[in-house]
C-alpha cells in the first residue's frame, strides 16, 4: 500500500514554477530518497507535503486521505512528521522540553481542564507526557543532555534532537530534510544507524540528502528532481547509471 | 489598617500588574499588541455603564467587562493572525485609535465629556482577588502543555505547527486572554478613578503597559509583576524629580533596550539543574 | 464652488500627509525598521523653522534649509543611538527604544517651549487668488508646490539615481546587497536622512498651514502616517504619496460633510479594513513566503 501518493503536483511562486507536475509514490516501510542539485525543488516538495503552503495544482494523498488542502497541524496529527534543512529547534527550551512539544497532540488539550485542575496536583497526564518524551530521548541517545538548552548543543546533537522531536509525534511517515548535512563520516554513520532503527519500528522514511554514499547505502527507492521536474526514479542501481542524473549533477559533456 | 495613601498605591500596583500581563500574554505567542489600552477602555466603559446605568453588582460587572473585552479580543485576534510582527504593531495601534474615537464620539458613553458618576467600588480585596485569580491561571497555563505550546509558537511557530500545534487557535486564545486582562484592569480602574474619558485609554496608556512588561522581563512569567510594581512605586519616591519623570522613563527605555533588552527577569534565571529527574521549567 | 474648495483644502492636507508617509515608507517599508519617533522629527522641524524665522529673523527659504539640515542630523542620530544596535532583539526592542526617544523629545520641547500651542510666525504675504470660483490662498499654493516638488524629486532620485537603486537593492535583500559591494550601512543612514528631511519639511508646512505648533503635534501625525502607509502599502513610494493625498481628501470631506469628530476614525478604520481585506495595501503586491 502506498503511504504517500503525489499526483501531478505543481507549485508556482508568483511567476516562478518551483515544481512541475510531480508524480511520486512512497511505499510503506520503505526508505525513499529524493535527490537533485540545489534549487531542484526538494524542500519545496517537503513543504507542500507537510502543509507549510498549498500546492498550486495536483493532489496529495496520505494514507489514502486527500491532504492537498489540509493544514500543517492537521497533517501532523494524521501521522506525518518532518525535520528541517536549517534546524528549527526551540532554542530557549531544554532538550527534553523540545521533545515534549512533539507530544502535544497526545495531551488533553482543553484549556478549561488546565484551569480547573485541583491545586498542587501535578497533572498525571503531564507526568506521563514527560516520561514518554524521556523515553524517546533515550532511544536517540541524548538522555544525558536532557536539561541542557537546545541552543547549547553541538551541531550533530541538534540534528539528532530534531529527529527525536519529530519521532515524539509517533508518525507513520517521517520526512528528513538533509539529516546528515554538515556531518563528518562518524556522525553520518550514526545518522544512518538511527534511520535504520526508525524503519525497523515500522515508520516510513522520505529523505532529502546530498550525501550520495548515505543515499545509495540506505535507500530502497530514489526519485531525482532537477529544475522542479522529476527526471528519474528507481533503485539505487538504476539511478547510479542513469545518464540524465549524471548530467544533472555534473553538467552535459 | 493601612492609610489611604498606601492603599491607593497598592491598588494602582495591582491594576498595573494586570495591565502589564495584558501585554505579556499575547507577547508569549509573539504577538506585539500596541493597542491594549483599547481593551482597557472597553472594560472600563462597559463596567461603568453596567454599574451606573443598570445597577449591576460590581462582581458581575467585573466579570462581564472581562468577558466582553476578551470576546472583542478574539474577534480582533483573527485578522491579526494574517499579519506579522511589524504590521501587527501598527494595526493594533490603529485599532486602539479607532476605539478611542468611538468612545469619544459616542453619546451613550459620555462622548467628549467622559463618563462620570462612577461609584468607588474597587478596593484591595477586589483588586488582589482578581489579580490572584489571573496569576494562578497564568501559572497553571505556563506549566502545562499549552504553556509549552505558547513558547513553541513564540520561538518557532512553523516548527510548532508541523508538530501538531494549532497555532491559529492558540494565538487567538492568547490575544483574547490578554484583552480580558486589560478589560478587568479597566473595570477596576474605572471604579477607583470614578471618572473616565477616552483619553485615559489611548496611545500613552498602551505604551505604559508595554513598558511595565518589558522592564520587568518580557520572557519571564513574573517579569510583568516585578516591572509593574517597581515602575508604579518608584515615581512615589521620585516625587522630588516628578517634573522630569517622563524624561526619566524615556531615557530608561532607550538604555534598557540598548543594554538589557530582555528586561530584569529572564526565563531561566532561577533554573535549577537537577542531576537526574524532573526538569523545573 | 464649495466642493472644489474642499478639494483644494484636501490637497493641501494630503500633501502634508504624503510627505510624512513617504518618510515612513522609506523607513518602515523599505528598510523594515521600526521608528516611533518620526513624528517628533517632524515636530522638531517645525520648531527649528520657528526659531529661524521668529528669533533669527530668517525667511522661509532659510527656514526650510535649516530645518532640512537639523532634521537630517537628528534622524540619523536617532537611528544610530536607538535603532542600529538594538535591532537584534527583534521588533520589540526598537519599538520600545524609539518610543523612549519620542517621549524624551516631547518632554524636552515641552520644557523649552511650554506644552501650549505657540504661534507660528507669518512667513508669507497672504494673498488670495481667484481661479474659476475657487479661492487659493498663497499659503495653500506654497504648501502644495513645495510638497509636490519634494515628491517629484524623491521619485526621480529613487528611480533614476545610483543611491536610489542602492536603496531599492538593500530593501529587497540586505545580505545580497552587502555581498554585491553596496555600502549597506551608508545607504541606510542616507535613507534615514532623506526620510527625516521630508518629515522636517512637512513640519514646517504644518506650521504654515495651521499657524501654530505644539510639542505633542508629532504623535497624531505620526500615527496617521503609519495608517497611511498601511493603506497604500508599506514600501510603496507611489502608494504612500497617493494614499497621503487620498486620506487628506477623505478627512477634509468628512469634516465638511459629516462631522469633525469622526475624521480620525475614518482614517484608522480604513486602515483596519485594508489590513483585513488587502493587507498588502492598495498598491502593494502579495508576496509568498518561503521556508
Amino acid at each position: 500500500m502506498s503511504v504517500l501518493e503525489i499526483l501531478q503536483v505543481s507549485k508556482w511562486f508568483g511567476g516562478f514554477e518551483a515544481l512541475s507536475a510531480i508524480d511520486m509514490c512512497v511505499d510503506e516501510e520503505a526508505i525513499h530518497a529524493v535527490i537533485g542539485p540545489n534549487g531542484a525543488g526538494k524542500t519545496t516538495l517537503f513543504n507542500l507535503l507537510s502543509g507549510v503552503y498549498p500546492a498550486t495544482q495536483g493532489k496529495i494523498r496520505f494514507n489514502g486521505e486527500d491532504i492537498t488542502r489540509s493544514k500543517a497541524h492537521q497533517i501532523s496529527r494524521m501521522g506525518m512528521a518532518r525535520t528541517f534543512q536549517n534546524i528549527c529547534l526551540f532554542p530557549g527550551m531544554t532538550v527534553l522540553e523540545n521533545v515534549a512539544v512533539g507530544r502535544h497532540a497526545y495531551s488533553d488539550t482543553s484549556l478549561f481542564k488546565v484551569f480547573l485542575r485541583p491545586p498542587f496536583a501535578k497533572s498525571r497526564g503531564e507526568q506521563a507526557l514527560l516520561e514518554r518524551a524521556a523515553e524517546i530521548l533515550d532511544r536517540v541517545g541524548l538522555s544525558a543532555k536532557r536539561d541542557q538548552l537546545a541552543s547549547n548543543l553541538p551541531y550533530g546533537d541538534q540534528r539528532r534532537l530534531e529527529i527525536a522531536r519529530a519521532l515524539a509525534t509517533e508518525p507513520r511517515l517521517l520526512l528528513l530534510d538533509e539529516p546528515a548535512a554538515g556531518m563528518n563520516p562518524n556522525e553520518t554513520e550514526g545518522v544512518l544507524a538511527l534511520i535504520e532503527t526508525i524503519v525497523a519500528d515500522g515508520i516510513t522514511i522520505l529523505l532529502i540528502e546530498h550525501d550520495m554514499k548515505l543515499v545509495m547505502g540506505i535507500a530502497h527507492r530514489i526519485t531525482v528532481l532537477n529544475f522542479g521536474r522529476k527526471i528519474a526514479e528507481g533503485t539505487p542501481d538504476d539511478i547510479r547509471n542513469n545518464p540524465k542524473v549524471v548530467e544533472a549533477y555534473l553538467g552535459a559533456e | 489598617m493601612i492609610d489611604a495613601y498606601t492603599e491607593s498605591i497598592l491598588i494602582f500596583v495591582g491594576i498595573n500588574i494586570l495591565l502589564a500581563y495584558s501585554f505579556y500574554i499575547p507577547m508569549a505567542t509573539n504577538q506585539i499588541s500596541g493597542g491594549q489600552g483599547a481593551f482597557m477602555g472597553i472594560g472600563a466603559y462597559v463596567s461603568a455603564a453596567l454599574t451606573v446605568n443598570f445597577h449591576v453588582p460590581f462582581a458581575l460587572a467585573l466579570a462581564a467587562s472581562g468577558l466582553v473585552a476578551g470576546a472583542i479580543g478574539a474577534v480582533v485576534g483573527f485578522p491579526a493572525l494574517r499579519i506579522r510582527g511589524l504590521y501587527l504593531v501598527i494595526m493594533t495601534l490603529g485599532f486602539a485609535e479607532v476605539v478611542r474615537v468611538f468612545f469619544m464620539t459616542n453619546e451613550y458613553f459620555g462622548g467628549a465629556y467622559g463618563f462620570s458618576g462612577i461609584d468607588e467600588l474597587t478596593n484591595l480585596p477586589y483588586v488582589y482577588g482578581v489579580l490572584a485569580l489571573v496569576l494562578v491561571l497564568l501559572f497553571r497555563l505556563e506549566r502545562s502543555h499549552i504553556g509549552r505550546a505558547f513558547q513553541a509558537i513564540k520561538e518557532n511557530d512553523l516548527a510548532g505547527e508541523t508538530l501538531g500545534i494549532n497555532v491559529t487557535r492558540y494565538k487567538v486564545i492568547a490575544f483574547a486572554l490578554g484583552a480580558m486582562a486589560a478589560g478587568l484592569g479597566g473595570a477596576l480602574y474605572a471604579h477607583y478613578a470614578l471618572f473616565i474619558d477616552s483619553n485615559n485609554f489611548g496611545f500613552h496608556r498602551s505604551i505604559e503597559m508595554v513598558i511595565f512588561a518589558v522592564f520587568g522581563g518580557i520572557n519571564a512569567l513574573w517579569g510583568p509583576l516585578v516591572g509593574a510594581t517597581i515602575l508604579t512605586v518608584i515615581p512615589e519616591f521620585l516625587r522630588v524629580i516628578q517634573e522630569w519623570r517622563m524624561v526619566f522613563y524615556g531615557l530608561m527605555m532607550i538604555l534598557l533596550m540598548a543594554f538589557r533588552p530582555q528586561g530584569l527577569l529572564t526565563k531561566h534565571m532561577f533554573r535549577r539543574e537537577k542531576p537526574q529527574g524532573e526538569t523545573e521549567p | 464652488m464649495i466642493f472644489l474648495q474642499q478639494v483644494v483644502n484636501g490637497l493641501m492636507l494630503g500633501c502634508t500627509y504624503a510627505l510624512v508617509a513617504l518618510g515612513y515608507t522609506l523607513i518602515f517599508g523599505l528598510l523594515r525598521l521600526i521608528h516611533m519617533a518620526h513624528g517628533e522629527v517632524l515636530m522638531i522641524g517645525a520648531y527649528t523653522a520657528l526659531v529661524i524665522i521668529g528669533y533669527l529673523h530668517g525667511n522661509l527659504f532659510l527656514a526650510l534649509v535649516g530645518t532640512m539640515m537639523v532634521t537630517a542630523v537628528l534622524g540619523i542620530t536617532i537611528y544610530l543611538a536607538s535603532i542600529r544596535f538594538v535591532e537584534k532583539g527583534g521588533h520589540l526592542s526598537p519599538l520600545v527604544s524609539t518610543i523612549g526617544v519620542a517621549i524624551v523629545l516631547q518632554e524636552l520641547f515641552t520644557k523649552m517651549f511650554t506644552g501650549e500651542k505657540i504661534a507660528f510666525p507669518e512667513t508669507l504675504a497672504v494673498k488670495n487668488i481667484q481661479l474659476g470660483g475657487v479661492t487659493f490662498s498663497t499659503v495653500q499654493v506654497v504648501i502644495i508646490v513645495i510638497a509636490l516638488a519634494c515628491m517629484i524629486v524623491l521619485y526621480r532620485v529613487l528611480k533614476g539615481t545610483m543611491i536610489g537603486k542602492c536603496i531599492r537593492a538593500v530593501s529587497e535583500n540586505m545580505e545580497t546587497s552587502r555581498l554585491l559591494g553596496i555600502p549597506v550601512f551608508r545607504v541606510v543612514v542616507a535613507t534615514f536622512g532623506i526620510a527625516s528631511t521630508l518629515a522636517g519639511i512637512a513640519g514646517v508646512l504644518v506650521g504654515i498651514a495651521y499657524h501654530s505648533i505644539y510639542p505633542l503635534m508629532g504623535i497624531e501625525i505620526g500615527l496617521k502616517g503609519l495608517a497611511i502607509i498601511i493603506i497604500g502599502g508599506m514600501g510603496n513610494v507611489v502608494g504612500a504619496m497617493v494614499s497621503g493625498l487620498l486620506v487628506g481628501m477623505m478627512e477634509i470631506f468628512s469634516v465638511a460633510y459629516i462631522s469633525s469628530s469622526y475624521k480620525d476614525a475614518f482614517t484608522f478604520g480604513l486602515m483596519v479594513l485594508i489590513l483585513i481585506w488587502k493587507p498588502e495595501g492598495l498598491f502593494g503586491k502579495r508576496a509568498d513566503t518561503r521556508v
